[in-house]
């Protein structure tokens, strides 16, 4: 492989890194407030959630672009304030994918937390359990096998995001060229087609990996949760 | 260590509304009895706080848990009331010393230790310590679930029928576990259990809840003496309740003697040593009355007395009591108390077979009878 190969590489593996890693928090916050809280407006923020799955990736991008370019209100105000530029970066790569792949993250998470025994919940509070070391000592360990799953979903997405980040980020080399951008430029190069099938086996190799590790860790889980 | 307990509460709960007003200042075990389906588990559940009542108040050793009308209610996690439920709910994910150790965080990590070590062994959990649930047998899931409870130590113990789909080997394994539960120092507990024979091992004080409210409340030999109409026929009657001990070796191979002034009174054997603390229930349908002291019969226990207290029964029949040291009830028919002539006042003779009357151990409360308890330290019972 290529310099250039291995640098799409390493950057789509920190991109979809930081896709989740971000995402995580906000992740459990929504799955938790869909999955236990009834509140007016739920079904819009399940439809806002839930939007970058059914949208044209590239509308996402758009209307990231416009929210967090140099002239949009968030990016101006980040520009001004901070000194932090989204657009055209790999930070603003990884956002992208992170967006798109947050309805999936949701989603997992939810379910586990749907399916969680609520009794075990109030058994902790009658030990003495306040709701936040509940969440930590029993909701969240329960749930793992839903985060797990969740974090993998949502890692394989930001891996094979193309439009939402082309849109964002541009398809910069070196900065925000992750494998999908990258495959597309190879093959639009002539004679790219041999780097753009080793791009592709490698991307197709990724996403089994990751596949695989969440089923073997999400089995082990239930392994150690059976009753 | 007695924290009374004053519930006053009305609990919407479709299909039903449960409607209790009850007292519990006794330290040992309240049996909270009653029909399947009758509310008892919703009661354990508001006086736990995991349900908020409609209407009403519930304190705890003067301390406000819940009052509907100044909109006050403590969260479960604040009340110091420990649950064993009967699904049990034992953490999947933690091992059974993280189990145990989980309502014991706030304490010095000293007195944990000691703690569980001293609860590890009252409830013979030593070497399960690190099994996860999922590996342990039904009792020791139960023994587990009581021990975790005990050691927050709450200031009351809520029980949901822990013996419930239990065979008859295991539960009589449990029943010791659940009699050190009366040692001193161990919180007062609220055990509800719709079996007739829990009840009679175990309770202290009865609670008939029926149709959604309180029934009765009184120790365990007035309210089997005249049980509510809601729970006669599972109790199997009306019923003589003593309390006694078993006399010194009296070489019977298939009989024991119990110690009851005034006369010897023979039960089937038990199996308990000499000077064992047990109780006798006497199905007041099988009490034979007579006018005349009876020549010799197979019945092995002739107790006499006058007659004490007549009702009538709601199914037709006679209620007699004689006084014979303590109230033995009879439950005869209308003929038969004609016949005889029942009146207040009247001297009669009662037979009572040795086989009719159950049996049951009843170690006492004082330490002397409880198993292991001097290795548990000061305050654990």
């Amino acid at each position: 492989m290529s310099d250039a190969e291995i640098e799409a590489l390493r950057l789509s593996l920190r991109v979809a890194g930081w896709s989740v890693a971000a995402s995580l928090p906000f992740g459990i916050a929504a799955a938790w407030l869909l999955a236990r809280k009834s509140f007016p407006g739920k079904t819009v923020l399940d439809g806002l959630i839930h939007l970058p799955l059914v949208l044209p990736p590239v509308v996402v991008g758009y209307g990231l672009l416009l929210l967090l370019g140099r002239n949009g209100p968030i990016g101006r105000w980040l520009d001004a304030g901070f000194g932090i530029t989204l657009a055209f970066t790999w930070q603003g790569a990884a956002i992208a994918a992170a967006v798109m792949a947050f309805p999936l993250m949701v989603r997992a998470i939810r379910l586990s937390l749907e399916s969680l025994d609520r009794g075990l919940e109030q058994a902790a509070a009658t030990l003495g359990a306040s709701p936040l070391r509940v969440f930590a000592t029993v909701t969240l360990p329960l749930a793992a096998p839903g985060l797990v799953v969740g974090c993998v979903l949502a890692f394989a997405r930001s891996l094979g995001e193309f439009g939402a980040t082309i849109m964002l980020a541009g398809n910069i080399a070196g900065q925000t060229r992750t494998l999908p951008l990258a495959i597309y430029t190879e093959v639009q190069t002539p004679g790219g087609e041999a780097a753009a099938l080793r791009l592709t086996l490698l991307s197709v190799g990724l996403a089994l990996a990751a596949l695989l590790a969440s089923e073997i860790i999400a089995r082990r889980f239930r392994r150690r949760d059976r009753r | 260590m007695t924290a009374s307990l004053l519930v006053d509460v009305t609990v919407h709960r479709a299909p039903f509304q449960l409607n209790v007003a009850l007292e519990v200042d006794q330290p040992g075990f309240t049996v909270l009895f009653g029909p399947s389906g009758a509310g008892k588990s919703t009661l354990l559940d508001t006086i736990a706080g995991l349900i908020r009542p409609s209407r009403g108040t519930i304190r705890l050793a003067g301390t406000v848990l819940d009052d509907t009308a100044q909109g006050r209610h403590q969260p479960p996690w604040r009340r110091g009331i420990g649950y064993v439920f009967q699904d049990l709910r034992l953490f999947p994910h933690l091992s059974v010393r993280g189990n145990l150790l989980y309502g014991a965080r706030r304490r010095p990590p000293s007195e944990r230790d000691r703690d569980l070590e001293a609860f590890a062994r009252l409830f013979g959990l030593q070497k399960l310590l690190d099994r996860r649930p999922h590996r342990l047998s039904g009792g020791e899931r139960r023994r587990v679930a009581i021990g975790r409870a005990l050691m927050a130590r709450p200031k009351l113990l809520l029980m949901d029928e822990p013996l419930t789909s239990l065979d008859a080997d295991l539960r009589a394994d449990l029943l010791p576990y659940l009699a050190r539960l009366r040692g001193p120092g161990a919180p007062p507990v609220l055990y509800v259990s719709h079996d007739p024979d829990e009840l009679l091992r175990l309770a202290d004080t009865v609670v008939v809840i029926a149709d959604g409210t309180v029934q009765r409340v009184g120790p365990v030999a007035a309210v089997l003496a005249d049980p509510p109409p809601q729970v006669a026929r599972a109790l199997g009657g009306p019923a003589t309740v003593i309390e006694s001990v078993i006399a010194p070796d009296n070489g019977e191979p298939d009989l024991d003697r119990l110690l009851i002034p005034g006369t010897d009174f023979w039960v089937g054997k038990t199996g308990a040593p000499a000077g064992a603390p047990v109780r006798v229930r006497i199905p007041a349908r099988d009490v034979v009355l007579s006018v005349a002291p009876p020549p010799l019969t197979s019945a092995l226990n002739v107790l006499s007395g006058p007659v004490s207290c007549v009702r009538t029964a709601g199914s037709g029949g006679v209620d007699v009591a004689l006084d014979v040291g303590f109230d033995l009830w009879a439950r005869i028919s209308r003929r038969s108390a004609d016949r005889l002539g029942v009146v207040l006042g009247r001297p009669l003779h009662a037979l009572v077979k040795a086989a009719s009357a159950d049996t049951v151990d009843r170690p006492a409360t004082s330490d002397h009878a409880v198993g292991n308890i001097d290795t548990v330290p000061r305050n654990a019972f």
